[in-house]
């Protein structure tokens, strides 16, 4: 006769009842195989058909399996369920994801998934943030904690007068006004920083760019005129206006400066005081370019340069005129390109630079200076080269935000699944620890339950990834000396992750309190008064069914 | 039996049927299985998944109790035997069953040959 106790121990597992109780039931299941298997046998079949007639009469192992749980517990559905992982494997991948919070690096990247989830859609220094490091900076005196408020406030109005402090309490810091020039729609204020900045750094081209461009869009507001197709009335505003003056000096000027070194400087020193080395704000700001202005009017005025007036001072016969003309617009742009991060204004400034340099030669081969002339078409040819490369540099930078955006979409879903898995991680725990095996959890719970068994090793999985995805990009933001180098090698991800974390906008914790909180709290007062009233429905239930 | 309305009646009256058979006396899971499948003339027959689970829930309600015995066959059975609460039980179904049975023949104008 085969061995029916052990095909139903094998069968059945282990049952969540007394051992003595699990026992019995084994037994007495084994006791009517054998008598099924008997009888068939007397029947006179033979005995593997008598043995498989024995086990028809079983058929599904799980069903008889819940079927005694909830018999004996009078309970539905049975908890720890035979699909639910074991609890030791749980335990385990806890204690694994516990153990690499002890790595420092680990630890900062699991941070990433709150601190995304608290974020508003910007992760810079909050608002309030800001107010409080103003205020201690008037407190103390201290400049600079004003300077970086003025810097970084949203609201212009507020900007502005942190901007006047900050420059009353030292004037070093007057550079903070060039942030007011970016605001679109305050000419007053644009005027009186750009006015202000003139004269504390004449020597800097991008104060008088500030400061001309308001003249510039009053002298052409009458007419369209377009680069490289110079207007004479154009040209006229250019050598009789302010704005032509402005735009000489800012041309003559040694200096291309858009403060942007002075700022990520002072980003730098502030945050590490506010955020420690894994200031994850500086990488923020370091998507903030510096005060650009707008560069059209400048290719405006160089196009003039070399189409218009230089041709003409070379048809009087001022030829060193000419050439001073010409030399101010080829070293413009040799100072735009070596002192801003501006690749989009390249372009532009390269083409005005070559056909400078272009002018350049013709006037010293003309001259007779043709050694001059060589050198010049030079410098010429390079310009034109760097051109013609800008585009495979442009594809470069597109592939490395593509590989960093992909890099980025696994980290936020990571990142999501891990918070998802802790939750779930809770709940497990909790089960293990308030609800003894025993007992059996019915309906939606039990299976609640048993999908929470996978929360642990899931987070585990999760976590590994979002470790591993972000390592590379969990340097810390003081080791990159200019905004540049900190931009090129960490906004691609950064910037993508906190984007990506747009795509589950709907969960941010800011957003469910600006427009979630009223139907999430009614949400869950209805849960609850449902629950309640279920429980209190299954109660009676219960008591009936042990009256009866 | 695979009409859902005949399933309906034969899960429901599985708990008296058991109480029933052993108010005649101890029986075991395979005994009351194998008389209820004689006695409806092979009409009624239960399942394993159905039949000890059923058993499992009555003892635990106290209207029948399970012990260790001998069976006619000289092997090791546990039988079960009706208790006071399972008799009191059994009369208040056999009551419902008789007034159910007689409402539906009443309406559904069933004849006996």
């Amino acid at each position: 006769m085969p061995d029916f106790a052990e095909i139903v121990r094998r069968n059945l597992g282990r049952l969540p009842l007394e051992p003595e109780r699990e026992e019995e039931i084994f037994a007495e299941l084994a006791h009517q195989l054998e008598d099924a298997y008997t009888d068939a046998l007397s029947r006179g079949l033979p005995e593997a058909r008598a043995e498989a007639e024995a086990m028809t009469q079983l058929g599904d192992w799980e069903k008889l399996r819940r079927s005694i749980v909830t018999s004996e517990k009078g309970a539905k559905v049975l908890w720890p369920h035979p699909w639910a992982v074991p609890r030791a494997i749980s335990w385990l991948a806890l204690a694994i994801v516990a153990a690499l919070c002890l790595v420092p690096r680990f630890r900062e990247a699991m941070g990433q998934a709150p601190a995304a989830w608290f974020a508003n859609d910007w992760l810079g220094v909050t608002g309030s943030t800001l107010h409080e490091l103003a205020d201690r900076g008037v407190k103390v005196r201290d400049a600079r904690l004003v300077a970086f408020a003025a810097l970084h406030t949203e609201d212009q109005a507020e900007a502005d007068r942190l901007a006047e402090m900050a420059v009353a309490m030292d004037p070093a810091y007057t550079w903070v006004g060039s942030r007011l020039l970016a605001f679109r729609g305050a000419p007053d204020n644009s005027v009186k920083w750009a006015n202000r900045l003139v004269a504390w750094d004449p020597d800097n081209a991008v104060p008088r760019l500030f400061a001309a461009q308001p003249l510039f869009l009053t002298a052409v507001a009458e007419g369209s005129p377009v680069p490289n197709s110079p207007d004479p009335k154009l040209a006229r505003l250019a050598v009789t206006t302010e704005w032509g003056h402005q735009m000489q000096a800012a041309f003559d000027a040694p200096r291309f400066d858009t403060y942007e070194a002075k700022r990520f400087d002072l980003d730098r020193s502030v945050l590490r005081g506010l955020e420690g080395e894994n200031s994850r704000s500086l990488v923020a700001y370091s998507c903030i370019f510096g005060a650009f202005p707008d560069m059209l009017q400048a290719m405006h005025y160089a196009s003039l340069v070399t189409e218009t007036l230089g041709p003409e001072a070379e048809r009087a016969g001022h030829n060193d005129e000419a050439a001073r003309m010409y030399w101010s617009v080829a070293r413009f742009g040799q100072r735009v390109e070596e002192n801003s991060s501006w690749e989009c204004n390249f372009a532009g400034t390269r083409r005005l630079e070559a056909a400078a340099y272009a002018r350049l030669a013709a006037l010293a081969a003309r001259s007779g200076n043709t050694q001059e002339a060589a050198a010049i078409q030079l410098l010429q040819a390079g310009v034109e080269r760097l051109n013609r490369d800008a585009g495979a540099r442009q594809k470069a930078r597109a592939s490395q935000w593509d590989s960093s955006g992909r890099a980025a979409t696994i980290a936020c879903v990571a990142a999501w699944l891990a918070m998802l898995c802790l939750t779930g991680c809770g709940f497990w725990a909790g089960l293990v620890a308030f609800r003894r095996p025993e007992r059996a959890l019915g309906g939606w719970p039990g299976a609640l339950a048993m999908a929470s068994s996978y929360a642990p090793g899931l987070l585990l999985g999760a976590c590994a990834v979002l470790y591993l995805v972000m390592e590379p990009f969990l340097r810390s933001p003081f080791e990159f000396a200019t905004r540049q180098a900190l931009f090129g090698e960490m906004a691609p991800f950064w910037y993508s992750y906190w984007r990506g974390w747009d795509t589950f906008g709907f969960w941010r914790l800011h957003y469910i309190v600006q427009h979630m909180l009223w139907p999430v709290a009614a949400s869950i007062a209805v849960l609850f008064v449902g629950l309640t009233a279920l429980r209190r429905v299954g109660r009676a239930h219960e008591q009936r069914a042990q009256v009866q | 039996m695979d009409d859902p309305v005949a399933n309906a009646l034969k899960k429901g009256s599985l708990e008296m049927l058991v109480l029933a058979l052993v108010e005649e006396g101890p029986r075991h899971g395979y005994e009351i299985g194998k008389l209820i499948e004689e006695r409806s003339g092979r009409a009624l027959r239960f399942h394993v998944a159905s039949l000890y689970p059923a058993l499992y829930a009555l003892e635990r309600r106290g209207l029948v109790a399970g012990s260790w015995g001998t069976a006619s066959n000289g092997r090791r059975r546990r039988c079960y035997r009706l208790t006071r609460a399972g008799r009191r039980k059994l009369a208040e179904q056999r009551a419902r069953w008789k007034e159910f049975s007689e409402a539906i023949d009443t309406i559904a104008k069933v004849s006996y040959a």
